[in-house]
């Protein structure tokens, strides 16, 4: 099938199997290697992109429903200014150690950020729900995300 | 390469559902994980999915003549969204899967996976929500316990879509949802459990829904006990927890498995029972 959709402010036109979840396409087709495969079931976010500016799992969601849609990977994300003040707030706070799960959480981070640019420490728990870390033990994220929010100035 | 449809149109689905049958994909969040190496359709006999997620006549969210009437296809984010749609429907979708999932998983995929387990059912058999099942040339209403059969299993016939879910605009004035599971997010219920209730003025109660997921191939609801208290002064309760805790100790039969056990889901619906009923009368 034709697809098209649009990728980090470019038109992509594939002809893929529509039901190849948009994970294996970002990263077999495209070359996009910064979502991540880490579940394949939805249960940890390592492979989170933003499609129509809402925090997807990339490894549950065939291509062929991305169709006319926008999707953000972390590669896109990052000619961003936001992702500059997200990657700021990670670095001073250690919220990075192997990296597996950062590209997913910078996402869900902008997700929430762009919703909401002053939550509490539960809600960003709440939208980082779906997203394991399992080196930092999650705090120095929530830690990071507090900081950048509370920084602002970011167009999230 | 399996066979896929996009129609632009509810009216085009339905003709393709009607020629070739096809397995509808909303969201896709359980298709996708149920699959094997994570894309459904691939086996043997690979059915053709069609894609119905994106078709606006799904999507839609309103009240009409005192009644809700969610699209098949609105999100479990959008109903978080839509601060007017009850309470408790909210709070039990604030407790599925993680922000990611919600943002896909769609109401009427929680409904046609019939899973045990489907978070949103307690609710809408509470509530006694029907679903519009439309083929190409007609439409039927069926109430919500009459459509899901037992685990993965629906009375949606091959050339029907689930197009609607609608129940009653009707808020209680006491509500409780708990969900128990092994963690707070991303997890499936070990059981579930939803109360409803309204008082009159001179302190009886006036209407109680009581349901439980998660302990039988299907949700438990037992109106005929829940008529029984109706009428029944809040001063009075105290004197029936023992017999009602008693009649619903028979109705919950719990399976054991990977996920809890027999024992342990009866004990804590019956206690998250006995609390609610406590405080009704506080």
């Amino acid at each position: 099938m034709q697809i098209t959709f649009e990728l980090n402010n470019e038109t992509v036109c594939l002809d893929v199997d529509p039901l190849r979840p948009l994970l294996d396409v970002l990263r077999e087709e495209l070359g996009l290697t910064g979502t991540k495969r880490g579940c394949g079931e939805g249960e940890c976010g390592a492979c989170a992109v933003l499609v129509n500016d809402r925090l997807v799992n990339s490894c549950l969601l065939p291509v062929g429903a991305v169709v006319h849609g926008r999707v953000m990977t972390i590669e896109g994300f990052r000619q961003t200014g936001a992702y500059q003040r997200l990657a700021e707030a990670f670095t001073e706070a250690g919220a990075v150690q192997c990296g597996f799960c950062t590209p997913g959480m910078i996402l869900a981070a902008a997700a929430l950020l762009r919703r909401n640019s002053q939550p509490d420490e539960t809600e960003i728990r709440a939208a980082l729900a779906g997203n394991l870390c399992r080196c930092t033990g999650l705090n120095m994220i929530v830690e990071a995300v507090q900081l950048a929010a509370r920084r602002g100035g970011a167009p999230w | 390469m399996v066979t896929a449809f996009r129609p632009v149109t509810l009216n085009e689905a339905l003709a393709i559902r009607r020629t070739h049958g096809t397995v509808p994909l909303a969201g896709g969040t359980d298709l996708m994980a149920a699959a094997p190496s994570c894309s459904p359709g691939r086996g043997e006999s690979s059915p053709s999915i069609m894609f119905i997620g994106h078709l606006t006549e799904l999507r839609q969210i309103r009240m009409e003549q005192g009644e809700w009437r969610l699209g098949a296809a609105v999100t479990l984010a959008d109903i978080l969204d839509h601060a007017r749609l009850p309470a408790p429907l909210r709070q039990a979708v604030a407790d599925m899967a993680s922000p990611a999932i919600r943002n896909v998983a769609t109401a009427g995929g929680n409904i046609c996976n019939a899973s045990p387990c489907g978070d949103t059912l307690p609710f809408l058999y509470a509530q006694a929500a029907r679903v519009l099942l439309c083929d190409s040339g007609n439409r039927r209403e069926l109430p919500i316990e009459r459509f899901i059969i037992g685990p993965g299993k629906t009375a949606l016939r091959p050339d029907e879509l689930l197009t609607e879910i609608v129940f009653p605009a009707r808020e209680f004035v006491v509500h409780r949802h708990h969900k128990v599971g092994a963690r707070r997010a991303n997890t499936l219920a070990k059981l579930s459990f939803l109360g409803l209730a309204d008082m009159d003025a001179a302190g009886r109660l006036s209407d109680i829904r009581l349901t439980f997921g998660s302990v039988a191939p299907t949700v438990i609801r037992a109106p005929q006990l829940e008529q029984r208290l109706c009428g029944l002064p809040l001063t009075e309760m105290k004197h029936h927890i023992d017999e009602i805790s008693a009649a619903y100790d028979g109705l919950i039969q719990p399976i054991d498995d990977q996920r809890s056990t027999r024992e342990y889901r009866k004990q804590v619906c019956l206690n998250l029972l006995r609390w609610f009923l406590e405080e009704l009368i506080a």
